[in-house]
Formats: C-alpha cells, structure tokens, sequence
C-alpha cells in the first residue's frame, strides 16, 4: 500500500474472500495512522520541552528537523484523511501459494496483469529496468508551506501542532 | 628563507585537518539518534535521525531497521509494518526464519542512498497476537544491507546484512504496560 508518500502493508493467511481482505486492509492502516499520530505528537512535545524557541529558529539542523516533524504531522494527517474516505490506498498484491491456485489468480477475469518473478528478472538489464511500483512509488512527500515558512513560523507551526494534539487528548 | 615553506605546510596540514574533520563528522550508515515508542500492547513505532548518512559499503546500499524481540512466545503473529523511509519495504515475513535466538521484525529502505540529513524519518511495527511471555528482552539494530537478486527485482528475500549496529539493547519490553519512550 502507498499513500502520502506512506508505504506499508497488509497481510492474512487466513481463507478470507477478496473482499474482506481489502476492507481489513483499510481498518488496519487506519488504526497504524492514528497510532502513529499518538506516537508522533509526543515526539513533538519533547522536542518543544528540549529546545528554547531561540535553539530552535537559529540552529540550521534543529529547524531542519522541525521541518520534516511537521512536515510528517501533515503526512499523517492527509493519508488518514485518504485512508478514511476511500481513497485509493493498494497498488499491488504479493501472492504465494501453490501454482495451480497461482494460476486460477493469474487467469481471473478481474485480474487485469500478472508476472512471476522469472519474467521479471528474465530481460531486465541496467538499461531496461522494469519495476512491479508506481512512479510515484519513490518521490517524496515535501508540504511546500512548510519548506517555505520562515524560522518563526516554524516555531508557531510546532506550538500548534502540540497544543492540538494535547487537545485532542481530552 | 623559511616562511613561505612554513605557510605551505601550514595549509596543508590545515587543508587535510578541513579534509579529515568534514569525512568524519557523524557520518553513520545506522541513525545517529532516535525513539522507540511501544505503547504495551500491539503498536511499535521508530524515529531515526541520520547526520550524515553512509559511508556506504555497497554500491547500491539499502537500510534496515531490525527489532529483535528475544522471546519468541512475546508477539506471535507476524507484524505489518508502515513507514516513510524512501523507497520502503515491509520485512515481516522474513521474521523468524534463520533467527535462531528469536525473531526479528523489520522494515527499511532498498535505497539508502536516498536518506537524507537532519529528517526525522518514521516507521512502526503493527501486531496482532500475543503470547504467554509478559516481558521480553528486545535489542533494535541499524543495519547497511544490499541486494543480491538478478537486477530489477528488489525482494525482501534477496537482502542480505554488510554492518549492523545495535541501536537499544540490555532492555525489556512488558506487555500491558504504560506507553513508553526509550532514546537511543
């Protein structure tokens, strides 16, 4: 699954119907993001508690990583919004099991293309790569807003995003 | 007769000072700093900082983030994993296979070389059993790895450890407990 530059995945080995096993996949990376929020607003509040406001608007690599907290708060925040409102979240499925089974997926009328691991590797050269991801699979998620904000703003953004989160605790 | 020699040597030895200080200065293949978080139940999450990522080993180096839970009757099911590393993977199926002293449950990067400085980067393990153990010793572990499959395909399957550098260990996690943060 990829989304907002998020990648993760879902699994079961349970005899679940497709389904199912596509609705659970969403609950469960709901559930992974919202922890992940409880988690990530911590780190931010003791990143508040470490540093002065001055540390934190005139030390480069302090504003850089301040930067990429908020930038990630923001991460979260869109794919659970995307992960809550039926957003496209999966771009592939990894399947093993027995190659008649295999071939029965393969051959599915829903199933629209399929490779093994031999046709992958069998003409992939250095000059003919051929990736199994999206294109998008390897750019990075950057809220431009918050690249562009200037050092104090960072710090207010920070505040909020604390004083939020503590909030939303209650 | 003998200061311009004087000034030469000076800025040589100056120059490979500059040199020698800039290769130096916390360049890890494994993050500098970061957090554990285990909220006591099923939920997992990491933040890794890197100064200066590498020196690289490999040509085409990836990166691996390795929790060792030692007991294996603590978590026993397989984990799912998120995370924001470029280019991520999800390693939980190789968990428990060739790890004789308890499994090890990962997640991390096929292209290391994408890691950037002073960026907090993210990622959680995510569980869904647990099982008669209350605590269990852990250890987490930074590790440089590459892949040794056919090129163009990347398989958790095909990547295999160059270095490896404990990040937290001598700690034990207890199930049911308060959420808890550990810096490394």
């Amino acid at each position: 699954m990829w989304v907002e530059g998020l990648s993760g995945t879902h699994r079961t080995h349970e005899d679940l119907g497709s389904e199912k096993f596509i609705q659970e996949a969403r609950i469960q990376t709901i559930i992974f993001l919202k922890n992940g929020l409880i988690a990530h607003r911590t780190h931010i509040k003791k990143m508040l508690d470490k540093h002065s406001k001055n540390e934190l608007v005139e030390n480069k690599q302090l504003l850089s990583q301040a930067r990429s907290l908020l930038n990630l708060t923001q991460q979260f925040s869109n794919a659970l919004q995307a992960a809550s409102s039926d957003q496209p979240l999966i771009y592939g499925l990894e399947l093993m099991g027995e190659s008649h089974i295999l071939e029965q997926v393969r051959t599915a009328s829903k199933v629209s293309s399929s490779k093994t691991v031999g046709e992958i590797t069998a003409n992939n050269q250095e000059d003919n790569y051929e990736s199994l991801k999206p294109a998008f699979y390897k750019s990075e998620f950057k809220d431009q807003s918050i690249q562009s904000a200037s050092p104090e703003k960072i710090y207010e953004l920070l505040h909020t995003a604390n004083l939020t989160s503590r909030k939303g605790d209650s | 007769m003998n200061k311009p020699i004087q000034k030469w040597t000076t800025k040589i030895i100056f120059t490979l000072l500059l040199i020698l200080g800039s290769a130096t200065v916390n360049a890890t293949y494994y993050p500098r700093a970061g957090w554990l978080y285990y909220n006591g139940q099923f939920y997992l999450a990491s933040y890794m900082l890197w100064d200066s990522p590498g020196p690289w080993t490999s040509t085409e180096p990836g990166y691996e983030h390795d929790l060792h839970v030692h007991d294996p009757n603590f978590f026993t099911s397989q984990c799912t994993t998120f995370s924001n590393l470029p280019d991520s993977y999800d390693d939980c199926p190789t968990a428990g296979i060739f790890d004789p002293n308890g499994p090890v449950f990962s997640f991390g990067s096929f292209d290391a070389e994408l890691i950037t400085a002073n960026n907090w980067y993210f990622g959680a393990w995510q569980f869904t059993s647990h099982g008669s153990a209350a605590s269990s010793p852990f250890t987490l572990i930074g590790q440089e790895n590459e892949s040794r499959c056919p090129f163009g395909l990347e398989s958790i399957w095909c990547m295999f450890s160059n270095n490896s550098q404990p990040l937290l260990f001598g700690l034990y996690m207890n199930w049911g407990g308060y959420p808890t943060w550990v810096p490394y």
